[in-house]
């Protein structure tokens, strides 16, 4: 992989600073499309026949002189089976990736967590299984990952520059296993990173027992190779020969711009739809210059109330029949507002073409988070400049077991995990330390998607959790921060050793390590 | 300092080999790529890379730098051979890459091309061919945005756009679950 997907979003969000708080999503995307680049396979054997070639060509004829051009023939035309076969190696290849980088939950009594029996009967949608799987049924839970988003500016930027010294930002920098030695200290001019404190002054209550943890499980589905019967594809190949295959993902689709494209996947249990839009249409798309492009931009008038924003996407969720009974009341990711009000150029700021409404899950009536504060729901994008919702993603089976665990029971480490800003969070160890105030939590449920090594399997869980709203954030920190979430398993609330994740560069300056 | 293009194409016709051999070595690798992540199958690739470099060079003479640079001008060649190469094998649809090839198609693809790309092939084929071919360019064949406005033959203004837009939907659905993230 070439490219560092930190560096791309970065540029991304420079190019769109209303993308910042999506960040998280958007580096994990980017880095499954570097990964995704095929080995074009190109042999120097070819550059070298070719360059052969062409002299031997080119020195027969004058630069200038036109020729009749070779006709291409497609040589390359094979029959169907190998496109066929190509598709259950898909099949047969995507179900043992490994996905290294996170943690393998060991399970308790031996027992893998994903060969824990699951009666049908134990799964309900978006409330607790009235049967809960025995303690600790999904394993240990995963130690935390570090996440850098909390450092508002890339270090790339400038440099692992530091130098601070004192402060209650210490404690940090002893946990996170960071040679002080080897933090360049900051010059003139160069970036000075900056970390924040959320302070919480008031009282936390902490469960008197064990919380349940919630699994969710995949639907289980009938549809296989049954369904190509009738199709070209049984004419080419006899599938029934191969057992065992499942229906994995349907895509239902027109080509012509304004009809809605579905994709069920039948894995993961989910929906989604989008939009065919034709952008080439738009007038700006023969915009040559960047006057041209500002002509026809967003403008602050062109973006509907929150009130008409959730009319619209109560409407398209309304005629779409889309299912509402585990999701809650919509929310706005309207982090652009507080780029916009703090630009220092309003009259070149670029607003977003599109809005994100959040219908957040719910399970037993509490709303489900992101580690980093987000709702996690449906979200509907909502055009405006198409005036209409685009795309619905994250419409998702709602079925889950549950399992007891050790309640967060050490006030301590909730607080050191407040104060961090969650139980991810990585810091510069030589950032400028500044505070931010949060408020009395609510009760939410955290969103953590795990991975078993041994089965090579994904699972996701839901814990019990609360949630700070931010009440005060320093311009400074250049940071949208709406919660802090807190997951309430003890498990959870172990202090990370050392940073890994998404790697970030950390320049050393000569002779800083010795 | 290395010499431009045009400059290299001023040298060639008046009779120097070693400014085609530049030339050459400058695009043929980034041709090719360019080729292959539209067409996903090396013969093929090399196929088109060949015909573009015998008509761009057969052709040199109504090349004017005037009216554009070089390497927007051998790239459009190129592009527009393979989609030559699509059009000549009369699919149901009208196809300009690999990409848009309806499921039941019988075209030849490297099949650890298309495995590779399986997981991703979802989300590039939502986007229009000039959005996706700007994506690909600045992920796949890392250019920056100036040579990529240079071989798009828009401005570098355009090519942000396109790629902010075409990017959109990254940030709202994660691409892959969480089953293939770590594939490198």
């Amino acid at each position: 992989m070439p490219q560092d997907p930190f560096t791309i979003v970065s540029e991304l969000i420079e190019i769109d600073p209303s993308l910042e708080p999506h960040r998280a999503m958007l580096e994990l995307n980017v880095r499954s499309i570097l990964v995704s680049r095929p080995d074009t396979q190109f042999s120097t054997e070819f550059k070298q026949r070719l360059l052969r070639e062409l002299t031997e060509k080119l020195d027969l004829v004058q630069p200038s002189t036109p020729h009749s051009l070779m006709i291409m023939v497609n040589k390359f035309l094979y029959t169907g089976a190998g496109a066929v076969v190509g598709g259950l190696l898909v099949f047969f290849v995507s179900r043992n990736l490994p996905m290294p980088g996170l943690t393998t939950p060991e399970p308790e009594s031996g027992k893998k967590a994903v060969d824990v029996a699951v009666d049908a009967g134990d799964a309900v949608q978006g409330d607790v299984p009235s049967q809960p799987l025995p303690p600790k049924a999904f394993g240990d839970l995963p130690q935390p990952q570090a996440h850098p988003t909390i450092s508002a500016r890339p270090q790339s930027a400038g440099g692992g520059a530091g130098g601070a010294t004192g402060m209650e930002g210490m404690e940090y920098r002893e946990e996170s296993g960071t040679d002080a030695k080897m933090i360049a200290p900051v010059e003139p001019g160069m970036y000075q990173p900056i970390s924040v404190d959320f302070i919480y002054k008031g009282e936390i209550t902490l469960p008197e027992d064990d919380v349940l943890v919630m699994r969710r499980e995949m639907p289980k589905t009938e549809a296989n190779a049954s369904l190509l019967k009738g199709t070209f594809a049984s004419s080419l190949i006899d599938v029934s020969k191969l057992p065992n295959l499942p229906l994995q993902s349907v895509n239902l689709g027109r080509t012509d711009f304004g009809s809605f494209n579905v994709t069920v996947d039948f894995l993961n249990g989910t929906v989604s739809m989008y939009k065919n839009i034709d952008y080439s249409s738009r007038p700006e798309s023969t915009c040559s210059d960047e006057a041209c492009f500002a002509r026809y931009r967003v403008k602050m008038s062109d973006i509907p109330s929150e009130k008409e924003l959730f009319a619209m996407t109560d409407k398209f969720m309304k005629e779409y029949a889309i299912d509402r009974r585990n999701l809650g009341e919509p929310m706005t990711q309207d982090d652009w507002r507080y780029w916009y009000e703090t630009s220092t150029d309003k009259t070149n700021y670029w607003f977003p073409e599109q809005l994100s409404v959040i219908y957040p899950y719910e399970i037993n009536g509490k709303p489900v988070f992101d580690e980093w504060g987000n709702p996690v729901g449906v979200n509907v994008t909502f055009d405006i400049r198409e005036n209409g919702v685009t795309g619905v993603w994250g419409l998702q089976t709602m079925d889950f077991t549950s399992s007891s665990y050790t309640a967060a029971d050490d006030l301590d480490a909730v607080m050191k995990v407040v104060r961090k800003g969650g139980r991810n969070e990585w810091r510069d160890p030589a950032a400028k330390i500044v505070e931010a105030s949060v408020k009395e939590p609510v009760d939410v449920y955290v969103q953590i998607n795990v991975w078993d090594q041994k089965s090579m399997f994904g699972e996701t869980l839901y814990v019990p959790a609360v949630a700070f709203p931010v009440t005060s954030m320093p311009m400074e920190a250049g940071l949208v921060r709406k919660y802090v979430v807190v997951p309430l398993a003890k498990e959870f609330l172990t202090v990370p050793q050392d940073p890994v994740g998404i790697p970030r560069p950390m320049p050393l300056m000569e002779g800083a390590a010795g | 300092m290395d010499a431009t293009d045009e400059q290299l194409v001023a040298d060639y016709r008046s009779g120097s080999s070693d400014a085609f051999e530049t030339l050459y070595e400058r695009y043929v690798r980034r041709l090719y790529d360019f080729v292959y992540f539209k067409t996903h199958h090396r013969e093929t690739a090399e196929d088109i890379v060949s015909q573009t470099f015998l008509q761009a060079f057969q052709n040199l003479g109504t090349f004017d730098s005037d009216r554009g640079v070089f390497s927007a001008w051998i790239h459009r060649i190129a592009r527009n051979l393979t989609f030559d190469h699509f059009r000549a094998m009369k699919l149901s649809v009208p196809i300009d890459d690999a990409w848009d090839i309806p499921s039941n198609a019988d075209v030849a693809r490297d099949a650890d091309a298309t495995l590779k790309v399986e997981k991703v092939r979802a989300y590039l084929q939502t986007l229009s061919p000039d959005q996706r071919e700007i994506i690909l360019l600045r992920l796949w064949q890392d250019l920056p945005f100036k040579e990529i406005a240079a071989i798009t033959g828009k401005s570098e203004a355009a090519c942000k756009m396109a790629y902010k837009r075409g990017t959109e939907r990254l940030r709202d659905e994660l691409l892959i679950a969480f089953l293939l993230l770590f594939l490198s």
